[in-house]
C-alpha cells in the first residue's frame, strides 16, 4: 500500500508541472491531462483518501487542487455533462476536503444543475440541486460552514420554481435570528404560504407586523402591502386590511404613485367587503363612502396608466352602491381593455346591463363568454342566465338552464372523485 | 406529510363550492317551478336543496312564500 503510494506521488509529480503548462493551453486537453491525474489517484486508492497518512500532504494538496480544477477547466471549456460528471466524481468518494471547500464545490454543482442546462432541464438535476442546496442550508444552520445568503436565495429559487412551498417554509423557519429582520422573515414566510394555498397562516404572520413589537422599527413596506393585498381577498379580514392600507398611507407621500394607488385600491376593496358585513345603517353608508372614496382616488392616481383591477373594482362598488351608469361605464372600458378575455368582466357587464333591464343584451353577453369559459366559471354564468330567464318570463328555458347546471355539477363532481386516487399516488 | 394536508384543503374547498352551486341551482329551480304555480316539484326541488344545506336563508324564503301562496 504504502509502496503503491509513493509510486503513485512520483508520477504526480512529474504531473504537476506539465499540467501548470497545460493551464494555458487548450482546456480540453488541460482537462483530458488533469483526468490523468485523477484517474492515477483514484485507481490507487478506490475508497478515498485514507485519513492518517503523514507526509503525503503536498500529495493530497495538489490531488485536492486537480479535483477543484477539472470540472471549472470543464466549465470554461463549455462542456456542459463533464462538468457535471467531474463534479459528481469529485463529491462521490471521501478525499478529506476540508468542510468549506467541500461546500464550495456542492454549492457550484448545484448551481450548475440548477441554471446551466437551459437547453433541457431535466427534473432529476433540479431534484439533486434541490438536495445538495437543502444539505448546505443544514450545515449552515449548524454551524459547519459560514452562512452565506446565497445559498438561502438558491434554494428559494430552486423550491418555488418546483412549487415547494411549504417546505421552503420550513427552511426559512430554520435560519437563525439575525440573517432577516422580523419584518423581512415574516414577509418571507407569508409568501410561501400564500402561495401554497394557506392565506389564513400568511395572514396571522402578517398581523404581527401591526403589534406593538414593530412600533419602532422601520415599517416594511412590501409587508404591509402584501397585508393589504391578501386581506382584500376575504371579507373576513376586511378590518385588518383597512388596518395595513391605512399604516401604508401614513408613511406620508414619500413613495411612489404607484404605490400609493395599490394602497388606496386595497383600501377601497376592503372598506367596500367591510360595508357589506356591517350590521348598522349608517356605518354602512359611512363605510360605502369611504371604499368609493379610495376606488376614486387609486383611478385618479393612477391615470397616466390605468390598472385594470381598479377599474374593474371601482365599477363593482358603484354597481352594488346603484350607480348604474358609472357602473356600466367603468364595465365597458373594463372589458375592451382586457380585450375579451375575462369571464368575470364579462358577467360584472351582464349583471350591470340586467341593473339597466336590459336583460337581452345581458344574457347574450352570457351565452358568448360560455363559449370560452372554464367549467367552474360556467356554473356561475348559467345560474346567472337562468336568473335572467326567469325574469324575461321564460320559465320553460329557464328550467332548461337550470337542469343543465345541474347537468353540469353532476359531471364535476364525477371527474373529481376519479381524480382523486391519483393525486393520492403523485403525493 | 403537509403537501398532503393542503391538497386535501383544496379538495374539501372545492367540493363545498360545489355543494353551494348545487344548492343555489335547485333553489333556482324551486323559484320556476313556484312562478309556475306547480307547488308539487317545488317543494321536491327545495327538499333536495334541504338535504345538502339544511340551515340555508334563501331555502327557508323561499318554502315560505310557496305556503303563503298556496293558501
Amino acid at each position: 500500500m504504502n509502496l503503491n503510494i509513493t509510486c503513485v506521488a512520483l508520477q504526480i509529480f512529474a504531473l504537476e508541472s506539465t499540467y501548470i503548462t497545460l493551464l494555458s493551453i487548450v482546456l480540453p486537453e488541460a482537462a483530458e491531462e488533469c483526468k490523468i491525474i485523477l484517474d492515477v489517484v483514484e485507481n490507487a486508492l478506490p475508497s478515498g483518501m485514507p485519513d492518517g497518512i503523514s507526509g503525503f500532504a503536498k500529495l493530497q494538496d495538489i490531488f485536492q487542487k486537480a479535483l477543484e480544477l477539472l470540472p471549472l477547466l470543464w466549465k470554461k471549456a463549455g462542456n456542459h455533462h463533464e462538468t457535471i460528471a467531474s463534479y459528481r466524481r469529485a463529491l462521490s468518494r471521501p478525499w478529506n476536503l476540508d468542510p468549506q471547500r467541500l461546500a464550495v464545490t456542492q454549492k457550484s454543482l448545484a448551481l450548475v444543475l440548477l441554471y446551466g442546462s437551459v437547453e433541457a432541464c431535466p427534473k432529476d438535476n433540479i431534484e439533486e440541486a434541490i438536495v445538495l442546496l437543502m444539505l448546505l442550508v443544514k450545515k449552515m444552520v449548524v454551524g459547519d460552514i459560514q452562512w452565506d445568503p446565497e445559498l438561502m436565495d438558491h434554494l428559494t429559487y430552486a423550491l418555488s420554481m418546483t412549487g415547494q412551498f411549504e417546505v421552503l417554509a420550513n427552511y426559512l423557519e430554520q435560519t437563525l435570528p439575525g440573517v432577516y429582520t422580523r419584518g423581512e422573515r415574516w414577509y418571507l414566510l407569508s409568501l410561501c404560504y400564500s402561495a401554497a394555498g394557506i392565506d389564513k397562516a400568511a395572514i396571522n404572520l402578517l398581523k404581527m407586523a401591526l403589534g406593538p413589537s414593530e412600533s419602532r422599527q422601520i415599517p416594511h413596506i412590501p409587508l404591509l402591502l402584501f397585508g393589504a393585498k391578501l386581506c382584500s381577498k376575504d371579507p373576513k379580514h376586511s378590518r385588518d386590511g383597512i388596518n395595513f392600507a391605512h399604516r401604508l398611507l401614513d408613511l406620508g407621500n414619500s413613495q411612489s404613485e404607484h404605490l400609493l394607488s395599490q394602497a388606496h385600491k386595497f383600501l377601497g376593496v376592503c372598506y367596500g367587503n367591510a360595508a357589506r358585513s356591517s350590521k348598522l345603517d349608517s356605518e354602512r353608508v359611512f363605510l360605502q363612502k369611504k371604499s368609493l372614496f379610495s376606488l376614486n382616488e387609486a383611478a385618479k392616481r393612477g391615470k397616466a396608466d390605468p390598472e385594470l383591477d381598479v377599474i374593474f373594482n371601482l365599477s363593482v362598488e358603484n354597481a352594488v352602491q346603484r350607480n348604474v351608469q358609472a357602473a356600466l361605464d367603468g364595465a365597458v372600458e373594463y372589458s375592451s381593455m382586457v380585450g375579451g378575455v375575462s369571464t368575470k368582466g364579462w358577467k360584472h357587464l351582464a349583471i350591470v346591463l340586467s341593473a339597466e333591464k336590459r336583460l337581452k343584451d345581458a344574457e347574450s353577453i352570457l351565452d358568448f363568454t360560455m363559449e370560452e369559459a372554464g367549467d367552474i366559471e360556467k356554473i356561475e354564468l348559467l345560474r346567472l342566465k337562468a336568473v335572467l330567464q326567469m325574469a324575461q318570463e321564460q320559465p320553460k328555458k329557464a328550467m332548461k338552464t337550470c337542469s343543465s347546471l345541474l347537468g353540469l355539477i353532476r359531471a364535476q363532481e364525477k371527474s373529481e372523485q376519479s381524480e382523486v386516487p391519483s393525486l393520492d399516488v403523485t403525493i | 406529510m403537509k403537501e398532503t394536508y393542503s391538497v386535501n384543503n383544496l379538495i374539501l374547498c372545492f367540493q363545498s363550492l360545489l355543494q353551494k352551486f348545487e344548492t343555489e341551482a335547485w333553489q333556482d329551480l324551486a323559484s320556476v317551478y313556484g312562478k309556475l304555480g306547480s307547488w308539487s316539484d317545488a317543494e321536491t326541488c327545495l327538499e333536495k336543496a334541504r338535504s345538502m344545506c339544511y340551515y340555508s336563508p334563501r331555502g327557508w324564503n323561499e318554502t315560505g312564500m310557496e305556503k303563503r301562496l298556496q293558501s
